[in-house]
């Protein structure tokens, strides 16, 4: 027995040594392989920051986009919404968006809030038809001790819950400051969806894929204000660059005192708010 | 060295070139541009075409209106917003003008709880101009420059777009009657009923032919779309105690 297991003792040993060693030259190789390639990356980079991105005539490393939500202002008329559809081919109907509008009403004797917005079957039946929006008149009549709109958006976040979760590097946060999604890497599995705390993702059975507000990337590159801005007609939307001292994001949240959704998540949003109430979140 | 050893070390070899292949295969090259994510995907992001091209766009053709537009209470509402997106607008064809201005006005006038009290707006059953279909909105507002009697108007009379207040009711000494069957005259014809550069001035007329007139509109003898409308719920009474009003104001051009 004792000789025999001597005999087999330096077995195993030869056995482990050459197992180790083979491990170690095959990681090596792969090691050089995965290294060589990196460095490809790295270089194509580099041959990029010397050049304008993600366009010729906008860097994005120049900009940090902001934006302000004045709700004291709201007039609850949902063009943003309708301009939104309209601007990056959104499905027209009441349950797909990439903003929305909701409108708080307290009634008297009432402690909470009735919350309702543009795909609630009752505004739907006022614009008489899921592809308009409006917000029908219901509380005309109505005790209201307190009422108003606030508009609701993607919020940009700079640690964008999102985008932790997506397995597959579909969603990202640029360097100036969006949250994007690449429709050819998303698989659909909605994490995203559900880890957003403020319900600003939906799913396009179209594409197959999750969808939310860009602030217009197509349009903020080229130097133009997101379709909801561009629309308002109260000026309740704000946007800018952080990075631009006179710009008007950074008058609007230097001259009030600004509040951003859900500060507890700790996302950071950078959709800063001005007239949220205790049930707005 | 051992044989399976041997098998064992090429197995796992061509296994690792395997793998780093595939990935090197598998992988865009942009991945990894600038993080955990594929850095085309930001160049296809940012060439969408923008649909809305703002004010100054439509400016190059209606320089007219866009004049108009600016100088008027609508100046924060830019075209598109009424007229839709531009796109390729002219080369795709007109663009809409709305043909229901009430469903679209309302939109943002209409007295609804929430919106703020800055916000100019209209209980639509007391609207000094009924509305009754086939009065719009444009009937009698510009959708440019919509305040009546407000600057980029046609009729640029301050006075018009005074409502019937009590102390312009005191100084013109007229009851509280009054107050009330003037308000829709005063919009177009102004509170002294002076007002004759976007319609007739009332004022200083004798009072048979006010009442005549008024008749004729109620009856709809004379035709007129905002006339007949506000015309015609007024009793006899009414028409024969806005006459004696009207006529015994100082006529002459507005102050």
């Amino acid at each position: 027995m004792t000789q025999d297991a001597s005999k087999d003792k330096p077995g195993r040993r030869d056995f482990l040594r050459t197992a180790g060693k083979a491990l170690v030259a095959g990681a090596m190789g792969g090691g050089a392989l995965l290294a060589e390639s990196a460095a490809q990356s790295e270089k194509s980079a580099a041959d990029k920051a010397g050049a304008s991105f993600p366009t010729d005539d906008y860097d994005w490393t120049e900009h940090r986009w902001a934006y302000g939500i004045d709700a004291t202002r709201c007039i609850g008329c949902l063009r943003c919404v309708e301009a939104c559809k309209s601007e990056n081919g959104v499905q027209p109907d009441a349950h797909h968006f990439r903003t929305w509008v909701e409108r708080y009403v307290y009634l008297e004797g009432e402690e909470k809030a009735r919350v309702d917005s543009h795909n609630d079957p009752q505004n739907i039946a006022a614009s008489g038809s899921e592809s308009e929006y409006r917000f029908d008149n219901r509380y005309k009549d109505a005790e209201v001790t307190k009422a108003f709109f606030v508009p609701k958006m993607c919020n940009q976040c700079q640690h964008p819950s999102c985008v932790q979760v997506c397995p597959v590097g579909a969603t990202f946060r640029t360097e100036d400051g969006v949250v994007l999604i690449d429709q050819t890497y998303c698989i659909g599995c909605e994490y995203c969806v559900q880890a957003c705390p403020y319900g600003a993702r939906y799913f396009n059975e179209e594409t197959r894929t999750s969808d939310k507000c860009t602030w217009c990337y197509h349009r903020i590159t080229k130097g133009l204000l997101p379709a909801c801005v561009e629309v308002c007609p109260v000026e309740a939307r704000i946007f800018g660059d952080l990075n631009d001292p006179s710009s008007t994001i950074n008058e609007f949240i230097h001259e009030n005192r600004v509040h951003v959704l859900k500060p507890e998540t700790g996302n950071a949003p950078t959709c800063f708010y001005v007239g949220l109430d205790k049930e707005v979140s | 060295m051992p044989a399976h050893i041997v098998r064992l070390v090429l197995l796992l070899a061509a296994f690792m070139i395997l793998a780093v292949a595939a990935r090197n295969y598998m992988l865009d090259p942009s991945y990894y541009q600038f993080g955990n994510y594929r850095g085309d995907a930001v160049i296809e992001l940012a060439a969408g075409d923008p649909q809305f091209r703002g004010p100054a766009y439509c400016r190059a053709c209606h320089a007219e209106r866009h004049t108009e537009w600016t100088a008027g209470a609508h100046r924060s509402v830019k075209c598109e917003v009424c007229h839709g997106p531009a796109r390729e607008h002219p080369a795709a064809g007109p663009l809409p003008k709305p043909d229901d201005t009430v469903k679209l006005c309302t939109l943002c006038h209409e007295a609804m709880p929430g919106r703020p009290a800055a916000q100019p707006q209209i209980v639509i059953a007391e609207h000094p101009v009924p509305h009754d279909g086939a009065l719009q909105c444009l009937t009698c507002h510009n959708p440019h420059a919509p305040k009546i009697g407000g600057q980029g108007e046609p009729a640029a009379d301050q006075s018009a777009a005074t409502p019937v207040t009590a102390e312009t009711a005191a100084t013109a000494q007229i009851s509280a009657r009054l107050v009330v069957l003037t308000t829709p005259c005063a919009p177009c014809h102004g509170a002294d009923g002076r007002n004759a550069s976007m319609s007739a001035a009332l004022a200083g007329n004798q009072r048979a032919a006010l009442v005549r007139k008024l008749q004729d509109y109620r009856s709809g003898t004379l035709q007129h779309p905002v006339m007949n409308a506000v015309t015609k719920s007024l009793s006899d009474e009414d028409i024969a105690d806005l006459a004696e009003h009207y006529a015994s104001l100082p006529g002459g051009p507005t102050q």
